[in-house]
């Protein structure tokens, strides 16, 4: 049986491997690659989260706000408020990866341009 | 000796295989195995539903070879391809490539692994044996048989993705899935708005839609034309009249409003000054992206060779990502600072978020990346990206030859 957890918290570092890989980018360890991975890794994060602040209501990103700013912060618990309020929140959560790899993909093109 | 499946026709004995599978060249440039000559001639008269000419002639192929995992790889996996060639390109959108060689071998393996009572290869005898014609075949069983078989192929893939899109995707999408395959379009499904008025297609470049919106709050329509004119250049790479780039008149615009205490005037609504603030992210995202298409990018000098063009445009890139990737935190910052604490539409919201402006952001950076990171296990995505990437996998091309792109091999 596989490590869940293993798979869960290489989550965004698993994604964004693959978005390397499916441009010929192989994974690799000398430190040209890791600073890539790396970056792209923090373009998902940060896109995810945006927009998915991005479509809550006040209400919604109030409770978020009062999380951030409280002295012992639970992301989890407020991500599974939220999703518990949102019935297509996997959906939508796809499309935003969908539409970070397509933009990464762009931006990174010129790496594999004769 | 070897028997055929009992069927409605006369079972006999026949040559073992090794007896069968020895013959001169010139036997078997004659030789047609009759069963596929019957499937043949079926399609012909159009009464075959699951497999046509080529799928036929791969059968006949690698039933000469007697390996039955081989064969039933070598036909199940361009079935597979066939049933899943409508999804594929949908589903590139986020797993990228649809890995049908894994699909179908895994598949194939469990039905060999299940042994000989297995009807696939129970019919792989049956047709195999029957390559020297020797006995009639009389009736159609061994077709309807054929056809089940692949029935049962096609019911497993469609069990198996349904199952995925249904956890993945969750109710919304399980309406979506029909019992062979799923809605080509189901991952660009709109879904309905929970309120967030931002919207997600104005982040992603749907802002000339929100400039007209804006023009309808009143006292806001100075700022929309500077918006829209903006969003004209991410969008369309129309400049000002002047012959200005309209996306730094709107970061100084916005700059200025933010840092005057009467906001030169503007009475702005949360909504207004969040919009505002993501068109001059969109702005900012423009520009970055712009420095490092190639025909911009400067080389040193003396940079001559390819690796160190290759490692100048890799700085640049991950430079420039970086900073996009902040601009989206900025963003993030905006919207959070403007609910932080009781909810307020007045402007008395902004003043608060330049207040707390730098800790905000700080704290944006951490609390990101745990919310993305962690929390996001709690929603199962982490484990369908698993289950779906080995049955769809995240598959790499090998990449374009002679680039020598950071060509490493995974250990």
């Amino acid at each position: 049986m596989e490590n869940t957890n293993n798979i869960q918290e290489d989550f965004i570092t698993l994604y964004s491997e693959g978005i390397l890989e499916e441009m010929g980018i192989e994974v690799g360890e000398d430190e040209k690659y890791i600073k890539l991975l790396g970056m792209v890794s923090d373009r998902v994060v940060a896109r995810l989260y945006l927009e998915l602040l991005a479509s809550l209501t006040p209400e919604q990103v109030s409770e978020v706000a009062v999380d951030m700013n409280s002295d012992s912060p639970d992301p989890e618990k407020a991500i599974l408020a939220i999703k518990s309020k949102i019935s297509d929140f996997n959906v939508r959560v796809a499309q935003i990866l969908s539409r970070v790899k397509d933009e990464l993909t762009k931006d990174l093109a010129p790496l594999i341009q004769k | 000796m070897s028997e055929v499946p009992k069927s409605s026709t006369e079972i006999r004995k026949v040559p073992s295989k090794s007896e069968l599978l020895t013959r001169t060249s010139r036997e078997v440039g004659l030789y047609r195995n009759k069963n596929i000559e019957v499937l043949l001639s079926k399609l012909e008269t159009g009464t075959l539903d699951n497999f046509d000419g080529e799928l036929v002639k791969l059968l006949e192929a690698t039933l000469k070879e007697g390996n039955y995992k081989k064969t039933l790889l070598a036909v199940v996996v361009p079935y597979f391809e066939r049933l899943t060639g409508a999804v594929a390109p949908t589903i590139t959108g986020i797993w990228g490539g649809f890995r049908i060689a894994d699909a179908g071998k895994e598949f194939a393996d469990s039905y060999v692994k299940e042994d000989v009572v297995n009807k696939g290869r129970r019919l792989l005898d049956f047709l195999m044996l029957n390559e020297t014609g020797l006995f009639d075949v009389e009736g159609d069983d061994w077709i309807e048989t054929l056809q089940g078989w692949f029935n049962e192929v096609k019911i497993w893939l469609a069990e198996r993705t349904n199952k995925v899109v249904r956890q993945f995707g969750g109710a919304l999408v399980e309406g979506m899935a029909s019992s062979v395959g799923f809605t080509a379009g189901w991952i660009s499904y709109p879904f309905a708005a929970v309120g967030g008025y931002l919207g997600t297609s104005f982040l992603v470049g749907g802002g000339i839609g929100v400039a007209r919106e804006m023009k309808k709050s009143s006292g806001f329509e100075q700022i929309a034309e500077y918006v829209e004119r903006s969003e004209r250049m991410v969008n369309e790479d129309v400049r000002s009249e002047d012959g200005t780039d309209p996306r730094h008149d709107l970061i100084v615009l916005h700059g200025r409003i933010a840092e005057d205490p009467n906001r030169l005037g503007h009475k702005l609504k949360n909504e207004d000054w969040l919009r505002l603030s993501a068109a001059v992210r969109n702005a900012r995202v423009s520009i970055l992206r712009e420095k490092t298409q190639v025909p911009e990018i400067i080389m040193s000098k003396e940079v001559r060779d390819v690796l160190g063009r290759q490692a100048e445009l890799i700085d640049r890139l991950v430079e420039s990502g970086g900073e996009i990737a902040n601009e989206d935190l900025v963003m993030a910052t905006e919207i959070i600072s403007q609910y932080d604490g009781a909810l307020d539409r007045d402007t008395s919201a902004v003043e608060r978020r330049f207040i707390n402006y730098n800790s905000a952001y700080a704290k944006t950076i951490r609390y990101s990346q745990a919310f993305v990171r962690e929390g996001i296990r709690g929603t199962g995505i982490p484990l369908v990206v698993k289950t779906v990437g080995k049955l769809l996998n995240i598959s790499s091309r090998l990449g374009v030859p002679g680039t020598g792109i950071l060509r490493r091999n995974k250990k």
